[in-house]
């Protein structure tokens, strides 16, 4: 890791320039503190809830919050609390699978146009231009009217709608490490296109693109909220983020503080999935890699 | 005596770790001109940067730096102060000026700028007058029509002028270059020596020049100090500094940028510096394994007919060889589609390289000389096949490369390996330097790969440890080791560096120069040096070829070349880089 290599002394030359330690630190970790909080309620909610979130309870509607319901109770009945916790997982697998399926295309796609300047480049950037400005939300709605709506649908739609930003990003980080001559070199010892791209071209940018993952999985998890909202995303039973909002929405006036939980909960994770990206920026700089 | 115009005394400078200046003491008398010269890390630009007031916050700095005339001590004075003094009565000029211009703002409204900020004219209409007359002064062609321009429309000499126009523009006291001709080419640092000689002494102005380059000094400079180390460990006349160091390391380092002094064994003077090992016996080291050219009868050594190209006379083939060459370019031209034009106007056609025609012999040291966007790069390219000419035959080891699949060249790439110039660019900074020197080997078991790859480091001179490390743990001269292992790994026959000792200081440049002569016996290798640098090619090659503006203009023996160069390209371009020697005697008198 680039990290932990800046940290040992060169042993004779010029100290490469460090950074303060707290360089991007404090906005890394309350990123890597808020994910770790999601992850752990969707781990925890994979063995156990308070109370099952799935099933309708016509003796417990629409509780506020208590000592037995810490966040009270919706419409049918269920524990709000039990609800955030076990919707994490929903939101968490769209997001990993969402940004999986966008970096399995857009990565590869981005790093063969900057590796083959000209004709093909400009062709496969300019339909990715045009990729780029179809909103990745609009195509998740067509997939959705097109195969059925559900969690599947969302998931794949969603991949394929930030793919290009992907392809942009490792493209721009590919034109970077061509033009280095450890690249020339590789070249003039006879080695393949594919051997540069993924012992040379994918690891000098794999920083940057673990940035772009972690930005996208933040947008990731809003669309899918977005999509359930609609209707479009994860159908019921399961407990979802979105959904949970859809249904508070009718209660806006009764119970107005069922749609403030799920609120809190995504914010929580775009907002840390924002700040994981913007402390990994820091750690990853440009700059650094110069002064190594 | 007067007053000096800057007086540094007892300046200590550290980070929290260490300490950079060990207490530097000098004085600069009004209109004296003062070189600084050191090697990186010496603390020579920490020098000049605690002048100016432009030290990093991250550095305490301690001691008294004293401008004539003003009552502050600069190291303690406010931001506000210093403003009011930089660019008024010091301004200093970097090495790079494309960076150090503005690129948005016309050249003459940045000359104007400085001194309307100072207010040392009236108005706006007066300042760019004064710009103008300012660029005349620094010999810009149409000055008027220069003050329009946009910094990227300069050429890099023509941008150090109009930074040293902005510099000079207030008439300062004391003018700080650090490293000004760095960037430039031989010819062009020359004149941009020469303008910066002239205009501090027209206008009485103290010359502080910092530089790693001895022949830099020479030119320009009275006195001469001496850094190493955060010390200056020597201080005097530039004639008596040349020709009598006093300090060992003055002496050292004179004697290693010298490239036409050898030891008695033919080596360059290197300076004791910290290598991981030293260079083992060479009777230890693998030898080549090319049972078929052990064979081969040694043929007496080529020589090269000296020749030139008559000014619109015809091609000429230079260097021909009888037998069969290692190298054979034939009318070889490379052109260029330049970016730009419209969305359907063609686009312009640049010319690279222009009916280039020469040989290289089997064992031979060929140099190619040539300054920046001469075509010196495009073939070397073109020789590695890394990049294809758009007319013309080159054949390498008796195979056409020109035009040839990947597939072709599998062998070709095996015998043909590269050396660059850029010690930090050129390895991964990913990858360990296992898998850096491996890279190049095909069909290799592991174990035999990295066998191989700790013999070859113990050749280039590194231990066998380094091989875990990653590159960044090295200093220039090691990672070039590195770069000449990597190239060496497969045995090639034919070794092309392109620039591969620039980038280096002088003490470990003479190292890896010595690397390469005894790697080039050791190996029988057909070595192509492409340089800007006369002196390393004089050093290393028998034979060399002049290129300038995409063609050959001469070709012959270093030694005929150099001493009675036929084309007044070349005679230039020799003029420009004096030899140690000459240095000493202009100082001297």
């Amino acid at each position: 890791m680039t990290a932990v290599n800046a940290q040992i002394p060169t042993p004779t030359g010029p100290t490469p320039a460090r950074r303060s330690k707290n360089g991007g630190g404090a906005t890394l970790w309350a990123g890597v503190v808020l994910i770790g909080l999601v992850l752990l309620a969707a781990l925890v909610s994979a063995f156990w809830t308070p109370f099952d979130p799935e099933g309708v309870f016509s003796d417990s509607i629409l509780l506020p919050p208590g000592a037995e319901h810490l966040l009270g109770t919706d419409s049918f009945g269920r524990d709000v609390f039990s609800s955030i916790l076990r919707g994490a997982q929903i939101s968490l697998l769209v997001g990993t699978v969402a940004v999986g399926i966008a970096a399995l295309l857009g990565v590869p796609f981005g790093i063969v146009a900057g590796m083959n300047p000209g004709r093909l480049d400009q062709f496969m950037m300019r339909g990715n231009d045009i990729s780029l400005a179809f909103p990745a939300l609009l195509l998740a709605i067509i997939f959705g009217a097109i195969f059925g709506a559900g969690t599947v649908t969302a998931m794949v739609a969603l991949g394929i709608g930030t793919a290009p930003a992907f392809a942009l990003i490792a493209r721009s980080g590919t034109l970077q490490v061509m033009s280095r001559e450890y690249v020339q070199a590789a070249r003039a010892s006879g080695k393949s296109g594919f051997f540069i791209g993924v012992r040379h071209v994918l690891p000098n940018i794999s920083g940057m693109l673990i940035v772009q993952a972690s930005v996208s999985f933040g947008i990731a998890v809003l669309a899918e909220a977005a999509l359930s909202y609609l209707g479009l995303g994860t159908p019921p039973p399961t407990p979802s983020w979105g959904r949970m909002l859809q249904d508070a929405q009718g209660y806006l006036f009764i119970e107005p503080l069922l749609i403030v939980w799920p609120g809190i909960a995504i914010a929580v994770v775009v907002l840390g999935f924002n700040l994981l990206g913007d402390g990994l920026r820091d750690r990853f700089d440009p700059k650094m890699q110069v002064n190594r | 005596m007067s007053t000096p115009t800057l007086s540094v005394s007892d300046l200590r400078v550290g980070s929290p770790f260490n300490e950079l200046l060990h207490g530097i003491s000098f004085d600069i008398a009004a209109g004296e001109r003062v070189g600084l010269i050191g090697e990186s890390g010496s603390g020579k630009s920490l020098t000049a940067t605690s002048v100016m007031g432009l030290l990093p916050e991250t550095l305490a700095a301690s001691g008294t730096i004293r401008l004539n005339g003003v009552e502050a001590d600069l190291l303690t004075a406010g931001e506000r102060r210093l403003n009011s003094l930089r660019g008024n009565t010091m301004a200093m000029v970097f090495q790079e000026p494309m960076t150090a211009l503005n690129p948005l703002m016309r050249v003459g409204a940045q000359v104007a700028e400085i001194m309307t900020v100072h207010r040392t004219e009236k108005g706006r209409r007066q300042a760019r007058d004064r710009a103008v007359e300012l660029l005349a002064q620094v010999k810009l062609p149409n000055p008027a029509e220069a003050a329009l321009a946009f910094p990227h429309q300069l050429s890099g000499g023509q941008r150090q002028r109009v930074m040293l126009a902005m510099a000079m523009a207030n008439d300062p006291q004391l003018l700080l270059c650090d490293e000004p001709t760095t960037a430039l080419d031989v010819t062009v640092q020359a004149e941009v020596l020469k303008l910066i000689g002239n205009l501090v002494t027209d206008r009485g102005t103290a010359l502080l020049l910092i530089t790693h380059d001895i022949a830099v000094v020479a030119e320009v400079c009275q006195r001469v100090l001496v850094m190493y180390e955060g010390d200056i460990v020597e201080d005097g006349p530039v004639g008596r500094v040349l020709t009598a160091p006093q300090h060992p390391y003055t002496q050292k380092l004179i004697a290693a940028s010298d490239l036409s002094s050898v030891d008695d064994r033919g080596r360059l003077h290197t300076m004791s510096m910290p290598v991981i090992s030293t260079p083992r016996a060479a009777a230890s080291s693998p030898r080549p394994v090319a049972a078929d050219a052990a064979a081969a009868p040694i043929l007496p050594p080529h020589r090269a007919a000296h020749q030139r190209l008559e000014q619109g006379g015809p091609p000429v083939v230079f260097n021909e060889v009888a037998g069969v060459p290692a190298i054979s370019v034939r009318d070889v031209s490379r052109q260029y589609r330049r970016r730009g034009g419209g969305l359907f106007a063609p686009a312009p056609i640049v010319h690279g390289l222009r009916e280039v025609s020469f040989d290289v012999g089997e064992g031979q040291r060929f140099g190619i000389v040539g300054e920046s966007g001469s075509g010196k790069s495009t073939l070397m390219r073109i020789l590695c096949a890394l990049d294809q000419p758009s007319a013309g035959t080159v054949d390498v080891l008796g195979q056409s490369i020109a035009g040839a699949s990947e597939r072709q060249l599998r062998d070709f790439r095996s015998q043909v390996q590269i050396v660059f110039q850029d010690p930090m660019g050129s390895l991964d900074p990913r990858m360990r330097v296992r898998d850096i020197v491996a890279e190049p080997l095909r069909n290799v078991s592991r174990a035999d790969a990295l066998a191989r790859v700790e013999a070859q480091l113990n050749a280039v001179g590194l231990d066998a440890d380094v091989m875990h490390r990653h590159p960044h743990q090295f200093s220039g001269g090691q990672r070039q080791r590195i770069s000449i292992a990597r190239a060496l790994i497969t045995r090639p026959r034919v070794l092309v560096a392109d620039e591969a000792v620039s980038a280096l200081d002088v003490s470990v440049r003479a190292q890896v120069l010595n690397l390469l002569a005894d790697l080039v016996d050791e190996y029988q290798l057909t070595l192509v040096f492409v340089s800007h640098d006369l002196g390393v090619i004089r050093h290393l090659c028998d034979t060399v070829a002049v290129i300038s503006d995409g063609r050959i203009v001469e070709c012959g023996p270093t030694a005929s070349v150099y001493d009675r160069p036929l084309h007044p390209y070349t005679r230039q371009l020799v003029s420009a880089t004096p030899s140690m020697r000459d240095l000493a005697r202009r100082a001297a008198n």
